[in-house]
């Protein structure tokens, strides 16, 4: 299905430009599309696990988020009789809202019941998975959500996007709101995290909680506030999934691990929000080309198969984490569960 | 402070679980906390069920038709330990990887290059079925230790996570698949591609496993010989780890990787074969099934998740191989019974996902369920006192 897609994406690049490769400002586009939703999932992780909360969840937070974005919106437009753009900023909140109240079921468990956060995180991802699909069967049955559902279309920034310069108009100022976002976002998680006195108390808690208790810091809250706020951008990122485009959709397991993908950019970004993004940009960058060079390269005689190609983010990533990376080292307390009654 | 703790009296035995305890005693301290969380999570499957239908009977039913539907018959018996097979094989993986201190979240990976080096083998050559089939066994371990040895360097000797190295060739091994058996864009079939153009399966294997149901018994059975091999894993799976050196170098790296390192265990070394052991599980997990009831290698391979339910198996049955064979047939007989529930009470499959990651999520926060079954129930009594085994290594160290 997905490969199915990608064929489809290759075939019609394929077709719009036969030159090079690499100037061809669609696959700058590609890239940023993909990257997308990879970068609201990694900061949100990178946010959690600052806090000491480790989050594998990110994949079905986003799940959730995808699905209640799409249902969201077509219940605003049908049963509030909402304009399409109305419609589809309501189904936004709603999915921000859905990942927020997974991330704090996760963050419930962890928190309060001092859970195995890797196990708690993975079931969230196993029930999200269950629960969407499940919803999804019984709501919309084997026609799938409504064609003409609304959508967030793209938006051209105002004399910005007709720059001419290599085509960096097209490349960077027509793209869609929440793409915007989760640029903006990245730098907000920086700002937040290293330059605002919550950020610093925040990153405290993850690598001494004991220390930060004493020093007068709520432990807790500050974990429930980082945990949720990663279930909100991993919710934004679903919300993009589902909607991006003219008319949204939402189709089962939509996610298909763009959730640990936003996992392994934090790690390869060393749990830092510029790392992070950096590593999302050169993922999506991969899966770019590969869509670019589908059909396009031969060596020799022999057309590389679209599937090996298929293969490059993910090669890519491992050479990165394997070979140019070296060791990343999460925040201290990361996973470890903080009892304030407990003696040190 | 944790290390000191650990290095100054490098003792790992105070670690293991069996120390001093009555097994009897021990089994159901361990059976506590998986139990509650099966009845949690069917309870609130079962509200879900009947919020969705708007009605308080379909969860009582839905429940019957599960039960009916997975132990009903001889047959649906016989077809529940089916379901399990490549998921007890698939669990052994990732419990052995979690007792080297190690996720292996690859195990999905590792299992289709068993599943196509088992095809390779299969399809290729027409040697009679005792020795054929042995080759294809022998074919998918090393396949599933080979997919797994990159993970398993990276991580010795380069420092690479593992939960990102296997994640990641999880998807390369997909689109290996992929590429093995669907026709190109020019048409050229796949490798591994059957006679049959742009169908995107194998050609059906020259061995498999005979099946082990008596007909007189139950006709149309599928129960095959993999499930005892299934059984035979189990028991190297526990030698390894509890009666050879190997497997206290695995515990005690896993348990407190610096503790191993002072006391003199090569941990690098641990790591590797941790891992190719493991990746070795999920290739038989791959043969299990294509030497098993597939007889092929389809394209589909990949929906039946089994390397990654097994994750979840393999926590329910807390490591062990005995509990990932119990909490494998559980999820075997949710999946089977599951098709009784969606076509005698309409109630879609997919509530067998909801209900299983319910039960994870209730393993994983033990705490939960004892403030939801308020400790009362007699079952919860043995958790008073709890195994030291089950306090995490860093909070027993303090």
């Amino acid at each position: 299905m997905i490969a199915f897609h990608l064929l489809f994406l290759g075939g019609t690049f394929c077709s719009a430009e036969a030159c090079s490769v690499l100037s061809n400002p669609l696959l700058w586009e590609t890239t940023l599309v993909s990257a997308t939703p990879l970068v609201l999932a990694a900061m949100g992780g990178t946010i959690s696990e600052r806090s000491g909360v480790v989050n594998i969840a990110m994949e079905g937070m986003m799940l959730v988020a995808a699905f209640f974005s799409a249902y969201v919106t077509d219940k605003a437009a049908s049963l509030a009789g909402l304009a399409p753009w109305e419609a589809a900023l309501v189904g936004v909140v709603g999915g921000i809202v859905a990942g927020c109240l997974i991330a704090g079921l996760h963050a419930w468990a962890s928190i309060r019941f001092h859970a195995n956060q890797v196990v708690t995180g993975m079931a969230i991802n196993l029930l999200a998975l269950g629960l969407t699909s499940y919803l999804y069967y019984t709501l919309y049955g084997s026609q799938g959500t409504p064609g003409n559902l609304a959508g967030i279309p793209n938006w051209n920034v105002p004399v910005l996007s007709s720059i001419k310069f290599m085509s960096l108009g097209p490349i960077l100022f027509q793209e869609n709101p929440i793409t915007y976002l989760a640029f903006l976002s990245v730098v907000l998680a920086h700002i937040f995290l290293f330059r605002t006195r919550i950020g610093l108390r925040l990153r405290s808690v993850g690598e001494h909680p004991r220390a930060a208790d004493t020093a007068g810091i709520n432990v807790q809250r500050l974990r429930y506030l980082a945990v949720t706020l990663s279930g909100g951008l991993s919710g934004l990122g679903g919300a993009y999934l589902a909607l991006n485009g003219p008319h949204g959709l939402f189709s089962d397991n939509m996610t298909s691990g763009r959730g640990f993908i936003a996992l392994a950019a934090m790690i390869v970004g060393k749990w830092t929000p510029f790392g992070a993004m950096g590593a999302c940009l050169l993922f999506g960058f991969g899966q770019a080309l590969a869509i670019a060079l589908a059909g396009q390269l031969t060596v020799g005689s022999y057309q590389v198969s679209v599937y090996i190609l298929n293969m490059l983010p993910y090669v890519i990533t491992i050479l990165a984490v394997g070979g140019l990376i070296g060791r990343s080292i999460p925040p201290a307390a990361d996973g470890l569960p903080y009892d304030p009654a407990e003696s040190a | 402070m944790i290390d000191t703790t650990q290095a100054t009296s490098p003792s790992p035995p105070a670690a293991l679980p069996e120390a001093g305890r009555s097994p009897w005693y021990t089994a159901l301290g361990q059976l506590g906390v998986p139990l509650m969380a099966i009845l949690l999570a069917l309870i609130i499957g079962g509200i879900v069920m009947g919020v969705a239908l708007k009605s308080f009977t379909a969860p009582l039913t839905g429940y019957w038709d599960l039960l009916v539907g997975a132990f009903g018959t001889p047959y649906d018996v016989e077809e529940t330990l089916v379901a399990s097979i490549p998921l007890i094989f698939a669990a052994f993986a990732v419990a052995f990887a979690f007792r080297g201190g190690l996720f292996n979240i690859g195990a999905e990976g590792q299992l289709y290059a068993g599943a196509m080096a088992a095809t390779a083998v299969g399809i290729t050559f027409t040697w009679p079925g005792w020795v054929l089939l042995p080759a294809c066994v022998l074919a998918a371990t090393l396949a599933g230790a080979l997919w797994a040895a990159v993970p398993g360097l990276l991580k010795a000797y380069r420092g690479a996570h593992e939960v990102i190295t296997t994640m990641m060739l999880n998807y390369v091994a997909l689109n290996l698949m992929h590429y093995m058996l669907i026709n190109s864009i020019t048409g050229t079939p796949g490798p591994l591609e059957g006679p049959l153009a742009g169908n995107p399966v194998s050609r059906g294997v020259n061995a498999t496993f005979p099946v082990i149901v008596p007909g007189w018994l139950v006709a149309n059975a599928r129960l095959n010989a993999a499930f005892l091999l299934a059984l035979v894993c189990g028991v190297i799976f526990w030698f390894i780890l509890f009666r050879t050196t190997l497997g206290y170098a695995i515990r005690a790296t896993g348990f407190n990787i610096k503790a191993a390192r002072y006391a003199g265990i090569n941990v690098n070394r641990t790591i590797l074969l941790t891992m190719l052991i493991s990746g070795a599980f999920a290739g038989l997990a791959g043969v299990s099934y294509v030497c098993g009831v597939g007889g092929q290698l389809q394209d589909t391979f990949d929906n039946f998740t089994f390397g990654f339910d097994a994750i979840a198996v393999a926590l329910l049955g807390k490591n062990s191989a005995i509990g990932a064979i119990l909490a494998a047939i559980l999820f075997g007989a949710l999946d089977h019974g599951g098709i009784n529930m969606q076509a005698t009470a309409g109630i879609d499959t997919h509530i067998i996902s909801i209900i299983q990651g319910l039960i994870i999520f209730f393993v994983g926060a033990e705490a939960l369920v004892r403030f939801l079954s308020h400790r009362g129930y007699s079952v919860m009594r043995f958790r008073t006192a709890r195994p030291e085994a089950d306090v995490p290594a860093e909070r027993a160290a303090v």
